[in-house]
């Protein structure tokens, strides 16, 4: 039986080597000679091993054309499967859940106990394998026949939850690329906990693949849990930590452990006893405050059972350096995995840098006084001039002031540029200097218009703008009221870029304050110099109070690279740099040999990654992600919608099932027909060699 | 124990594989003279000849001024050899002379090193050597001369000839009479493609003007015993005509006429009284140069 019949049109072609030969035989190779005055023409018979050998390269080179048009055609034979296989086949794919919210309570005994009873039952034709799933999918065993039940058996003793997290839609779209599209009748046993959490954006994507039917055998129980969110450096102060406190509200201690050392604890209201009083004293060094998070209102709003707690360790008094932060709630509770939290907080040097033409300038006095005023952080202040500043080891610094980068030559920049890029904060403000280039240096801004927007100025008190929108919230202008009454005479119009953040604006719409990320460093930007040609800012009230915000803003602890479980560590590795990374229990998981091939790799356990290179050490903190402690369950509606999108049972049957059904099925031959082809390709090319050899031979 | 000559000469690929062709003249004469003092069979040269009382239009250089200056009497004194022998060098540098299957050399190349060998060896016995090239037509022609830088234009003139058109022996000999007033010896060097009758009555002429002609017959080891396993379609070098040719006929056929060839111009030589030796190109020069010096100590 052919499946594609008109392939066979090719046999044609056949008619190439017929063409080939004769026209090879009429043009026989010539053989220069003396002189034809002794030879006399003959007639040429030819041998028998000659005529031998050309039959046969001709019928090579015909059987190899027959042989690569049949392929085409597709050929097939009836073959009949064995009635068992093809009838009563079924592949049990049993996915256990192994993400992090199986470790509450016995859910991970109910798993593994549902997992052994499904292959308990498997029938004799049956199949199965067994698959992990939490942020991978890991085909653990199989598919295996009944026959090696004890394989998979063995393969889920060892099996064990993880800290990571899984997501139901990634888990769905992926199974047909590992459960194969040649299957029979497939049965996808799914043990989970039925995580809300778990659940993708788009429920489409909870689609089993066609013909499989899914099972959802459920473990999970309604649970309540307690975990820390996040961990950070308040915003208003730079020596208070924030811990947020997620999911239910429970008499539970948080145990503040810095550097390896207890620092603090304080024991949490259980729900319902009302919002914390934010000036509850701490029971050891710390003070822990609660409050609601940013933009409620503390005295009107109480704490929702469900809304995060929000909890102030002040007078940290954290040192210059990086710190590993560890937040733990005790008693533990069903999940005790979660309740650790790691962070690391990185914190510079109190000195600042005050940068301008040179050391002495006025702006760069009125600068330093006014940083120099602060008292929390209190900074010490250095002034240089730009052309000494690549002297200086500016990773000192947690924080430069440059007055009118259009001061800093090529070098300067470079030295600046990677400062901030590095994560350092700079303060700068763009002047006549800076307004004489194309693009200003650092920001990379580009001038709105050639002119500066200093025309319609003059001494007679008429400004070029007036300050129309102030963003208030921003750390660096919280206690910065007055703007509006400032006179701005000059000004660098720029245009802002898409990714800035802009903070003050004129009345026409160009920026005055912008604060950009560059790398991992934080820049503001101040479109008007401290001349008092151009404003008179320098002489207001609210430019040692602007200064001081904006230096406090800028040398906050700034959080380190952290990461979740599964998620790819942010090590900073590569070819060029290279390094060893230990994970959380001192196990080496990246050698410095590795660097140069490896340079990604996936957190696996929650704790503190040690990136050692360079002469230092780098840490990573490493928490489960937050979604796998919310132990919320699907509703029930969602779950039978769930199982209504999967196909009919009627229709689970594979169109190799239903070809067993319909009668014997087709075996295709053309694989071996083009092997045999492959075979005379090479053979046709010895025996040619081998003819023409023969017919070009003459002995000395 | 000397060596065999074939041994001890140099064989047509080493020669060619010399610089130029003075070189390979040199070293193919000077090889086979050595030889020649060697057999007891040939004396050659520097054997006294006669001693007789000078004529006019004797050469001055073989003036005995030793007798001369104790007699006063002037006499000549001749070796064997020093017959002063005009030797005419015709080489054909037809298509078909071009010819070469599996030897090193081709048919050309051995008449170039044959007849410089031959330049260089009348030039040691101060015989004048002059030299025609030819094909269908004159291609070149250098008047007998024994002057010093005469055998350097000779070789240089041998040098440059390469394979042209087609033959034409007959037609060519009747222009040769125009170059040849002076009696001499004539040396014909070609693969002899012709009609025997016909190149019997072009070369009568010379004969009858007291020339000696020797022919050299020059043919690669194919053309003697091809030995094609399979038909062959060969294709003429001069003309270009093409013939299929069966083995069977190139193992009979082809040697029988080859033979009645052979036999043919070795009957026209002789009817007028040339000398002719087949040389084959994958044979040392030394047997063509024999009997060029037997042949010239008969005549």
């Amino acid at each position: 039986m052919l499946l594609a019949p008109l392939f066979l049109l090719g046999l044609l072609g056949i008619g190439l080597p017929l063409w080939l030969h004769r026209f090879a035989r009429d043009t026989r190779t010539k053989e220069p000679f003396a002189s034809l005055m002794l030879l006399e023409p003959s007639r040429i018979h030819r041998s028998r091993e000659h005529t031998l050998r050309y039959l046969i390269l001709l019928a090579l080179r015909i059987a190899l054309l027959a042989l690569i048009v049949l392929a085409f055609a597709q050929p097939s034979l009836p073959w009949r499967t064995p009635p068992l296989e093809g009838r009563d086949r079924t592949l049990h794919v049993i996915v256990l859940d192994t993400s992090l919210s199986m470790r509450q309570g016995e859910r991970w005994t109910r798993a593994v106990e549902k997992a052994r009873s499904l292959i308990n039952a498997l029938r004799t034709a049956d199949q199965a394998m067994l698959v992990t799933a939490d942020s991978r999918v890991r085909v653990v065993k199989g598919p295996v026949n009944q026959a090696a039940a004890d394989e998979l058996r063995t393969a889920l003793g060892g099996l064990q939850p993880s800290a990571a997290r899984l997501d139901y839609g990634m888990l769905m779209t992926s199974a047909p690329s590992w459960i194969g599209t040649e299957r029979p009748v497939t049965q996808f046993h799914l043990i989970t906990d039925l995580q809300q959490s778990a659940a993708p954006l788009q429920f489409a994507d909870l689609e089993p693949p066609q013909g499989v039917k899914l099972v959802l055998e459920d473990v999970g129980t309604a649970a309540v849990n307690q975990y820390v969110r996040s961990v950070g450096v308040s915003e208003h102060d730079a020596n208070v930590l924030e811990v947020r406190i997620g999911g239910a509200h429970l008499a539970r201690t948080v145990v503040l452990t810095l550097d390896g050392k207890e620092k603090a604890r304080k024991t949490l209201p259980a729900a319902g006893a009302g919002p914390a009083d934010a000036g509850a004293p701490n029971s050891a060094e710390g003070a822990l405050k609660s409050a609601p998070l940013a933009g409620e209102d503390s005295r009107a709003t109480p704490v929702l059972p469900n809304a995060d707690t929000r909890a102030l360790f002040s007078d940290l008094d954290l040192g210059a350096g990086t710190h590993r932060v560890i937040v733990t709630l005790e008693p533990a509770d069903s999940l005790p995995q979660d309740d650790p939290f790691f962070s690391v907080l990185e914190r510079r040097e109190p000195r600042a840098l005050v940068i301008g033409a040179n050391s002495t300038a006025d702006d760069v006095s009125y600068f330093a006084a006014a940083v120099g005023a602060l008292t929390n952080p209190r900074l010490t202040v250095e002034r240089t001039g730009a052309g000494a500043l690549t002297q200086r080891a500016l990773a000192d610094y947690s924080v430069l002031v440059v007055s009118d980068v259009g001061v800093l030559n090529g070098a300067t920049i470079s030295t600046l540029e990677r400062y901030l890029e590095g994560g350092g904060s700079v303060l700068m403000t763009l002047g006549p200097r800076a307004a004489q280039r194309d693009r200003i240096p650092l920001s990379t801004h580009v001038l709105d218009a050639r002119s500066l927007k200093a025309q319609g100025a003059n001494a007679h008190g008429e400004v070029a703008g007036r300050v129309a929108a102030v963003e208030e919230s921003h750390p660096a202008l919280r206690d910065a009221q007055g703007w509006r009454s400032v006179r701005f005479f000059r000004y660098v119009p720029v245009t802002p870029l898409p990714d800035d953040s802009v903070l003050i604006r004129f009345e026409d719409g160009h920026p005055l304050l912008i604060e950009r990320h560059v790398g991992a460093g934080r820049l503001l930007v101040l479109t008007s110099p401290l001349d008092r040609d151009w404003s008179d800012l320098a002489i207001h009230p609210l430019f040692v109070r602007f200064i001081g915000e904006a230096a406090r803003y800028l040398t906050a602890a700034a959080a380190a690279p952290n990461a979740i479980v599964g998620a790819v560590l942010p090590t900073g590795v590569n070819g060029r740099n290279g390094a060893q990374v230990f994970d959380p229990t001192g196990k080496r998981v990246l050698a410095l040999s590795d660097t140069a091939g490896q340079t990604r790799l996936f957190a696996q356990t929650v704790g503190f990654y040690e990136v050692r290179g360079g002469g230092r050490s780098d840490w990573i903190a490493v928490n489960a992600d937050p979604r796998e402690s919310d132990l919320a369950r699907m509703p029930a509606a969602g779950v039978a919608q769930w199982n209504r999108l999967q196909t009919p049972e009627r229709a689970t049957a594979t169109v190799q099932q239903a070809n067993a059904d319909a009668g014997p099925q087709l075996k295709a031959l053309w694989p071996w027909l083009l092997l045999l082809a492959v075979t005379l390709a090479f053979v046709e090319p010895l025996v040619a060699n081998s003819y023409l050899h023969v017919r070009r031979g003459v002995t000395p | 124990m000397s060596a065999t000559p074939s041994s001890r000469l140099l064989t047509p690929e080493v020669l060619a594989g010399l610089a130029n062709l003075e070189l390979v003249a040199r070293t193919a004469v000077e090889g086979f003279l050595i030889g020649l003092h060697r057999s007891p069979r040939f004396g050659f040269s520097q054997e006294f000849a006669e001693f007789r009382a000078y004529v006019e239009g004797d050469d001055p250089r073989f003036v005995d001024w030793n007798v001369f200056a104790r007699t006063e009497r002037t006499y000549i004194r001749r070796y064997e050899g020093e017959t002063n022998t005009r030797l005419f060098v015709l080489l054909d540098a037809s298509a078909s002379m071009g010819y070469r299957s599996t030897s090193t050399v081709s048919k050309l190349q051995y008449a170039k090193f044959l007849a410089a060998a031959l330049s260089y060896l009348a030039s040691k016995q101060h015989d004048p050597v002059g030299l025609i090239v030819f094909d269908d037509t004159v291609r070149h022609y250098r008047p007998p001369s024994s002057r010093s830088g005469s055998l350097h234009g000779v070789l240089h003139a041998l040098d440059s000839a390469t394979a042209g058109q087609r033959t034409d022996i007959a037609g060519c000999f009747q222009k040769f009479r125009e170059h040849m007033s002076r009696r001499g010896l004539v040396a014909v060097i070609s693969d002899l493609y012709c009609d025997p009758v016909a190149m019997s009555r072009a070369v009568q002429p010379l004969a009858y003007t007291g020339h000696d002609i020797m022919f050299f017959h020059v043919l690669d080891p194919s053309e003697i015993s091809p030995q094609w396993r399979d038909s062959v379609l060969f294709e003429d070098m001069e003309s270009g005509q093409t013939m299929e040719v069966s083995p069977d006929y190139l193992e009979g056929g082809y040697k029988q006429k080859l033979d009645e060839h052979l036999a043919g111009v070795r009957r026209a030589a002789g009817s007028v009284g040339a000398d002719i030796v087949l040389a084959r190109t994958d044979e040392p020069l030394d047997r063509a140069l024999r009997r060029y010096l037997m042949f010239r100590q008969r005549h």
